[in-house]
């Protein structure tokens, strides 16, 4: 009888071990969780009843006293090969006057960057807004499958835009194909109708240009830092393609950096995790 | 009139032959994990093929077999291959990129019309039978010849006994054998269990473990395991190791005395394959996970060596292997097939000599572990070839044979009957493989999410089809042909259940042609995966070898259909050999044997075209 309880006890300890075993292993499956403390960004955009106009001499003085918050940028990991560089962080402030929203992004970039060409790449950035109740949890591939607005500021649009210039190229490349590493799709350019780029995408490869952009920006490029401006209005237009912004409520937005001079174009660049924004009453 | 027609018909068809003219064609592909839609492009021989491959959702590709041109696909960005469509038949198109677990099972197929090797090789399975069946009425009208041979070439009653050799049997005897392979082994799986283990949900033909274990190890059992060696797997198999070791109190030396556990007899009544059979079928309904996820086969192995020491402790020596392990079952009924065997040498000797420790064991080895009386076994079938026999006979009276293919077949005692257990296992196995082939190598995603569990009815829809073809579908259109044979024999006298079961053995020569033609279809496309494991067994980033970026290279699948079409026909040949022969077993008198048997070389024949549709056509 003895005997016979070694075993039962014995049989259900190795099951027990094994399952445990499967457990971990079912935990561990998808790999070792690195450890990652992520404290989300709050950034606030307070009211002020103020106008800037990006037209003509725009000061970037009209800035000066509001709250800004350094916003820490990784590769989008998705894209190879990875770069061994990154534009590390970019500074944010915010702002809305019950009508119209603003935003201010800077950051440190040794080279101007304002033509796209054949070989040639454009310093960008970009704010993305996802769109609908379920937010993703990563900013990767703008959210995977999620929707989003995403407002492109590009610097040689700026340039064709405000100073009047030509596109300095006639066809252009704007798709990073990760593993033909001689190969580039061009395009014809088309004709910028702002210094902005007002998108719609629905995951990896679905980026489209509106067709009418409702966003203004403006950008200027000073001694190695470059100060870009956004401006549009708080309500949407049309609520299934624009974000929509109403004071007392919070959401989350992310930000994306191109340096051309690295090559950054398409899905190459630098992204932020999600930060939450709170729009003050 | 009827002839008037058909000849109409072939002139009709002879005066448009020549004017079928090569078209351009275009063809849009989307692929989407894991298959390809449009799944089946039909073109004409000549045609200018140009193939847009797109992709909706991640990096794909698509290689065409025999034309061995591929292209890739980004969402967004597309793929494009142009090709002359100048070899006609029918080709495998498959993912070229690792696009997830299920991506080596990635395919569709393009047929190239008219699919002559099919065409061919049907012809072909339809004039064996037919020659099979000039052969019978010529033996039936001459004498009997003295000796069966098979084919008319190779004696059925031929040996060759291997331990002839001084060096193999002084192997054989010695207790370091097949130890030493099995702690060799041991250690070999050990580092297979643990790439798994730590392999998680990653893409299985970047596992060391999966590869090796579905991919190479099944192919070499029922490539040349099996059929060559018999149940030289079970030789060398680590997984009952721990039992042995637990019922012996031992490692290597033999201590006399009453062996641990608890020792129970097994159920009498479940002395048979049914569990066996149950819990192979019960296995397979989780392929869609084991076989492309490290973790998934991770748990079956570990399951399945803690269940081996588990029911060690309770139930004697080696009752595990004998009835429970899912891998013992098709084995013991496929090595029937085998050319090789351990039988005694001569039964005089065994009947003078008691008290026989082959059985009981001695100071030199264990009694059989696997529960037999090696003096007097005639089949394979439950013979684990642990070779403790040879070292327990004090008159080194037992034999490791070479011999014809198939005799176990023909074999049939009072203590080794024939049985509906071994007949259902033959539909399970050729069910399986139907089944296997039908959504691995078929160009049919939406089975492809059922296998993997996309949704739960989507799962448990598979599992109540692949059940139905297996248990009951198949042995039902068996059954069909048994009883016209029984009816065409004229007969009364025999069981139907006798003429069911004698004739199910036919399957086994069937079953392992066809497992054969499906490994060819896993092998050659993905064996080169094999490189990279071996020398990054744990996706470490190492380079052992220097092939750890060896890039993935499918071979000789431009004569893949063609090998696959070989191997059915050379079964064909060996299931309608055997078959005669069976029915002459179950029916007395020959003519009664001639009629029985053409219901049952009905059967054979269009099981044949099956396959071979399936796999060529």
């Amino acid at each position: 009888m003895m005997k016979k309880n070694t075993v039962i006890v014995l049989s259900i300890v190795l099951i027990a071990l094994f399952l445990g075993l499967v457990r971990y292993g079912m935990q561990h499956a998808w790999g070792i969780p690195a450890d990652y403390e992520y404290e989300r960004v709050v950034l606030k955009a307070p009211f002020i009843d103020k106008d800037i106009d990006f037209r003509g001499a725009t000061s970037l003085d009209e800035w000066e006293g509001i709250d800004s918050k350094e916003i820490k940028l990784f590769y989008q990991l998705m894209v190879l090969p990875w770069p061994k560089d990154s534009v590390p962080s970019v500074t944010v402030k915010a702002f809305h006057n019950k009508k119209d929203i603003y935003f201010y992004l800077s950051y440190k970039d040794d080279t101007l960057d304002e033509i796209h060409g054949g070989n040639t790449f454009s310093d960008a950035n970009a704010i993305m807004f996802p769109l609908g109740e379920d937010v993703p949890n990563s900013t990767l591939m703008m959210g995977f499958m999620g929707s989003s607005n995403i407002w492109q500021w590009k610097a040689n649009q700026d340039r064709e835009f405000w100073s009047g210039k030509g596109p300095g190229a006639r066809v252009y490349a704007d798709y990073y194909y990760p593993f033909e590493e001689n190969e580039t799709l061009t395009v014809m350019g088309l004709e910028h109708v702002s210094a902005v780029n007002d998108i719609i995408a629905t995951g990896i490869a679905t980026l489209t240009r509106k067709n009418v952009s409702l966003v203004e920006g403006r950008g200027f490029w000073i001694d190695g830092t470059w100060h870009v401006m956004f401006r549009r209005s708080l309500t949407a237009s049309d609520p299934e393609v624009d974000a929509a912004f109403t004071p007392g409520e919070t959401y989350s937005i992310a930000f994306a950096v191109w340096d051309g001079a690295s090559g950054d174009r398409g899905g190459r660049k630098s992204i932020s995790d999600f930060v939450s924004l709170e729009a003050g009453t | 009139m009827m002839i008037r027609v058909l000849a109409l018909a072939l002139l009709v068809g002879l005066l448009i032959a020549p004017f079928v003219v090569a078209e351009e064609r275009y063809i849009e592909v989307s692929g989407k994990t894991f298959s390809y839609t449009p799944g089946v492009i039909k073109v004409n021989e000549g045609d200018v093929v140009t193939i847009r491959l797109t992709s909706e959702d991640v990096h794909h590709g698509l290689f065409l077999d025999g034309y061995e041109v591929q292209t890739k696909a980004h969402p967004g960005q597309d793929g494009v291959i142009t090709f002359v469509a100048d070899k006609p038949g029918r080709f495998t198109f498959r993912c070229s990129v690792t696009c997830g677990e299920f991506h080596p099972y990635m395919v569709g197929h393009l047929y190239v019309e008219p699919n002559s090797p099919f065409n061919g090789y049907a012809a072909l399975a339809v004039l064996v039978a037919l020659g099979s069946l000039i052969v019978m009425a010529r033996e039936g009208n001459g004498d009997k010849p003295a000796k069966d041979k098979l084919f008319g070439l190779i004696d059925l009653d031929w040996r060759f006994d291997l331990t002839s050799f001084k060096p193999i049997r002084t192997l054989f005897k010695s207790r370091w054998f097949p130890l030493g392979a099995i702690l060799v082994n041991l250690l070999f799986f050990f580092a297979l269990l643990l790439s798994m283990f730590v392999g998680g949900y990653s893409a299985g033909n970047y596992n060391v473990g999966v590869m090796f274990v579905w991919i190479l190890w099944w192919v070499m059992l029922m490539f040349i395991l099996v059929p060559f060696f018999a149940r030289t797997w079970c030789m060398v198999c680590p997984f009952p190791l721990f039992s042995d070791w637990y019922h012996r109190g031992a490692v290597i030396e033999v201590k006399p005395g009453k062996q641990s556990g608890l020792n129970k007899p097994w159920p009498k009544s479940l002395k048979n394959m049914w569990v066996m059979n149950f819990l192979f079928l019960g296995t397979t309904f989780f392929s869609g996970f084991m076989t492309v996820k490290p973790l998934a086969s991770f748990i079956l192995l570990g399951a399945v060596i803690l269940a081996s020491f588990i029911v060690g402790l309770v139930y004697k020596k080696r009752s595990f292997c004998l009835y429970m392990c899912p891998v013992s079952g098709f084995q013991a009924l496929y090595s029937q097939f085998a050319m090789s065997e351990i039988r005694c040498k001569d039964p005089e000797i065994c009947k003078g000599h008691t008290p026989k420790t082959c059985f009981v064991g001695s100071e030199e080895g264990h009694g059989c572990p696997w529960l037999l009386t090696p003096f007097d076994f005639k089949k394979n079938t439950y013979c684990g070839m642990c070779l403790e026999c040879f070292k327990t006979c004090p008159h080194d009276n037992m034999a490791f044979n070479l011999r014809p293919p198939g005799v176990d077949l023909l074999v049939e005692t009072k203590r080794e009957k024939r049985g509906l257990d071994e007949a259902w296992k033959g539909f399970i196995m050729l069910g399986i493989a139907v089944v296997f082939f039908i959504i691995y190598q078929g160009p049919y995603g939406e089975l492809k999410d059922m296998m993997r569990a996309t949704t739960y009815s989507g799962f448990l829809t598979f599992i109540a089809i692949h059940s139905t073809v297996s248990l009951i579908a198949l042995p039902a259109v068996f059954g069909v042909f048994a009883y016209l044979s029984k009816l065409a024999s004229g007969n009364r006298e025999v069981s139907l259940k006798r003429v069911f079961v004698n004739f199910s053995y036919t399957l086994v020569p069937m079953g392992l042609g066809v497992w054969i033609a499906f490994s060819l279809g896993i092998l050659l496309p993905n064996g080169s995966y094999l490189l990279h494991v071996i020398s990054d067994p744990f996706a470490w980033g190492w380079n052992l070898l220097g092939t750890a970026n060896f890039p993935w290279t499918p071979v000789f699948t431009d004569v893949m259909g063609y090998l696959q079409g070989a191997v059915l026909i050379v079964f064909q040949l060996f299931c309608i050999a055997f078959g005669y022969r069976l029915s002459k077993q179950t029916y007395p008198e020959s003519s009664e044997a001639r009629r029985g048997w053409l219901p049952m070389l009905c059967f054979l024949t269009l099981a044949t075209l099956g396959f071979l549709k399936l796999f060529l056509g």
